[in-house]
C-alpha cells in the first residue's frame, strides 16, 4: 500500500510541475531576446531574415542576435558572426587586423592592397576597388555577409544602392578620437572577437591613462602652444589643422593649445607671417609618407628641413629650440594612436615623461597588433626625429 | 504515528486534484514535431464569458507557434511577454524563447477550435498542432488511481 502512495505523491508533485512551470532564465540578455523575438514573429508575418539566419542566432542564443548601430547611425541586426567581409579603406583594416578578425576578410580596397608592408596578408586578397569608386561586380563576387567603409564615402548612391539589401554596409571612420573607442567595441561584437578587442583596448586605455594622468593638472596658461600643419599650403604660406582635424585632436589630447584655435577651422591655409606672429612653442607636422611605406624617409627628413629653413621661422621659439617635430598618418592616427599620443606628450611635457620609452611602445603595438614583419620595426619610420642616424 | 484513514487519503488527494488541476478542462491538442510534443488545454468559459487557453511547451524549445482562433473569436491578452506577441487578425503569433507555457484568453461564440502551427528552429520546420480532443484528462486519470488504491487497501 505504501508503494501505492509513494506513486500517487509522485503523480501529484508530477502534475504541480507540468501545470506551473517555471520561466526561462533572466540571464539572457535583453537585447537578443527582444531581436530574435523580433525575427521570428516576422517569419511567421511572412517576413523576417529567413529560416536559415534564424536557426544559426537559436543555437548561438542568448550570444546571437546582435543589434550593431554603426557610426553613421544605421542600425544592423547580426543573427549569427560575419564570415565574408569586405573591407574598403585602410583604418577599418588596421582595425580588424588589432581585434584578430582578419581571418574573415575575402575582400579589400585599393589601398589596402597597394600597402603591402602593412597588410601583408590583406594585400592578397582580390581589389574591390578605391574608397570612393568601389567595384561593385568585384564586390558581389566575393558573395560578402557585410562591407565596411567610412561614414561619407563611398556614397550611397555608388555602393548600397548597387546591393542586395541582405548584404550590410556598415559605415564607421577608425580615425577619430571621439568615435574610435566605440567603434572598436563594436568591432569586436561584429566579428564575436570581444576577448581579443578587451586585449587591445586595455593596451589603448593604459597609455590614454597614463598621459592623462600626466598633463591633466596643469593648467591651461601652462600649457604648451603648438602649431600645427602638413607642410605648404594649397594657394600660400602653409597649411594648418585646427579643429575639427585629427592632428588637432592629437595634440590637445597630449596637453598642447593649437594656436590656430579660434582663428580658423579645419584645414586652413595661412600667411607664414600668421605663423611667425603666433611664435608657437612646438610645430607639430602631419605627413603622409613614410610609415609603413619603406624609402620615404627622406620625405619626411626634406619637410623638417623646409620648415626649419622657412626665411623668418629661425625667430619662432619652436624653429629656435629645436622643437619641430614629424608624425605619420601610419603613426599618428588608428589603432597606433595611443603610442603617438605618449610620444608627442613627451615631446610636449619631456619632464613628465623622461622614464617612459615611447620606442618600445611603438614596437609592442606592431608587435601585438599589426601583422608586419620585422622590416617594418627596423627600418619604418613613423616620426621625425626618431633618434635613428639620417 | 497513527495510520490515516483510507476515507480521508482519498479526500485529500481529491482536494490537492482540484486545487493543482482546473476543474474546466474540457479539451487537449497536442503536435509531434521533429523535437516537441506541445500541448495545449483549451478550458470552459469563466463566468465573464473568456475562454483560457493553456498551451504547454518543452524546456528549452526556441521558435515560434501560430494560433488561429475560430471565427466569432477574438483574442483578449496573454501573460506571456507582451513584445513576444503579434496579433494578426484571426492569428495569434507568439515568439518562444525558452518559456515553457503560454496562458491566454479568448471570448467568442461557437466551437471553441484552435489550428496552430508550430515553427521549430532545431530542425528549421514548421508543422501543424493538432485539434484532437484529450480522451483522458488528467483529473480522471488521477480519480482512476484513486480508486485502484482503495481497492488494493481492501485486499489487504
Amino acid at each position: 500500500m505504501k508503494q501505492v502512495f509513494s506513486i500517487l505523491i509522485v503523480l501529484i508533485l508530477a502534475t504541480g510541475i507540468i501545470i506551473c512551470p517555471v520561466q526561462g532564465s533572466d540571464d539572457y540578455s535583453t537585447e537578443a531576446r527582444q531581436l530574435l523575438a523580433t525575427g521570428i514573429l516576422d517569419h511567421l508575418q511572412g517576413g523576417g531574415p529567413g529560416l536559415v539566419m534564424l536557426r544559426d542566432a537559436a543555437t548561438l542564443y542568448p550570444d546571437y542576435p546582435r543589434l550593431i548601430t554603426d557610426t553613421a547611425g544605421t542600425k544592423f541586426t547580426f543573427y549569427r558572426p560575419v564570415e565574408r567581409v569586405v573591407v574598403m579603406h585602410a583604418n577599418a583594416a588596421e582595425s580588424i587586423i588589432a581585434i584578430g578578425g582578419d581571418d574573415r576578410i575575402v575582400g579589400v580596397g585599393s589601398t589596402i592592397k597597394t600597402n603591402t608592408l602593412q597588410f601583408p596578408g590583406l594585400s592578397r586578397l582580390p581589389d574591390v576597388g578605391r574608397w570612393t569608386e568601389p567595384d561593385i561586380e568585384a564586390i558581389l563576387a566575393l558573395n560578402p555577409d557585410l562591407i565596411l567603409t567610412y561614414v561619407t564615402w563611398p556614397e550611397p548612391e555608388k555602393l548600397e544602392r548597387h546591393l542586395p539589401s541582405r548584404i550590410p554596409v556598415i559605415r564607421m571612420e577608425y580615425y577619430k578620437v571621439e568615435v574610435f573607442r566605440e567603434e572598436i567595441e563594436k568591432t569586436g561584437r561584429i566579428f564575436s572577437e570581444e576577448e581579443h578587442c578587451a586585449d587591445y583596448l586595455a593596451w589603448y586605455d593604459e597609455y590614454l591613462a597614463i598621459v592623462e594622468d600626466r598633463i591633466g593638472s596643469i593648467p591651461c596658461e601652462e600649457r604648451v602652444r603648438v602649431y600645427a600643419e602638413s607642410g605648404s599650403g594649397q594657394s600660400f604660406g602653409r597649411r594648418t589643422y585646427s579643429e575639427g582635424t585629427g592632428l588637432h585632436d592629437l595634440l590637445v589630447a597630449a596637453g598642447g593649445v593649437n594656436v590656430a584655435s579660434g582663428h580658423t577651422t579645419g584645414y586652413a591655409d595661412v600667411e607664414n607671417e600668421w605663423v611667425m606672429h603666433q611664435n608657437p612653442d612646438v610645430i607639430l607636422i602631419w605627413s603622409g609618407k613614410a610609415g609603413y611605406k619603406l624609402g620615404e624617409r627622406n620625405d619626411i627628413i626634406q619637410l623638417y628641413e623646409e620648415i626649419m629653413g622657412t626665411p623668418g621661422f629661425g625667430s619662432i621659439e619652436a624653429v629656435k629650440n629645436d622643437r619641430v617635430y614629424i608624425v605619420t598618418s601610419g603613426f599618428a592616427f588608428g589603432t597606433g594612436s595611443p603610442a603617438a599620443l605618449v610620444q608627442v606628450a613627451k615631446w610636449l611635457y619631456p619632464d613628465r615623461f623622461e622614464e617612459i620609452n615611447t620606442e618600445e611602445i611603438h614596437a609592442e603595438y606592431l608587435e601585438r597588433f599589426t601583422r608586419t614583419g620585422a622590416e617594418i620595426r627596423e627600418q619604418g619610420t613613423f616620426y621625425y626625429p626618431d633618434g635613428r642616424e639620417i | 504515528m497513527p495510520r490515516m484513514p483510507i476515507t480521508i487519503t482519498i479526500i485529500l488527494f481529491f482536494l490537492i486534484a482540484c486545487i493543482a488541476l482546473p476543474a474546466t478542462v474540457s479539451g487537449t491538442a497536442t503536435s509531434n514535431a521533429q523535437h516537441w510534443t506541445i500541448e495545449r488545454i483549451i478550458h470552459s468559459p469563466d463566468a465573464d464569458g473568456a475562454i483560457t487557453v493553456d498551451v504547454a511547451l518543452p524546456p528549452g524549445m526556441i521558435g515560434g507557434i501560430t494560433e488561429e482562433l475560430p471565427a466569432g473569436y477574438a483574442f483578449l491578452g496573454s501573460t506571456h511577454p507582451s513584445d513576444q506577441i503579434r496579433a494578426d487578425g484571426s492569428k495569434i503569433h507568439f515568439a518562444i524563447i525558452g518559456e515553457e507555457s503560454i496562458t491566454y484568453r479568448i471570448r467568442g461564440e461557437g466551437e471553441t477550435e484552435i489550428q496552430g502551427s508550430i515553427l521549430d528552429l532545431g530542425a528549421g520546420t514548421q508543422s501543424d498542432i493538432g485539434t484532437q480532443q484529450s480522451p483522458a484528462p488528467v483529473a480522471a486519470m488521477l480519480g482512476a488511481l484513486s480508486i485502484l488504491a482503495i481497492l488494493i487497501r481492501r485486499k489487504e
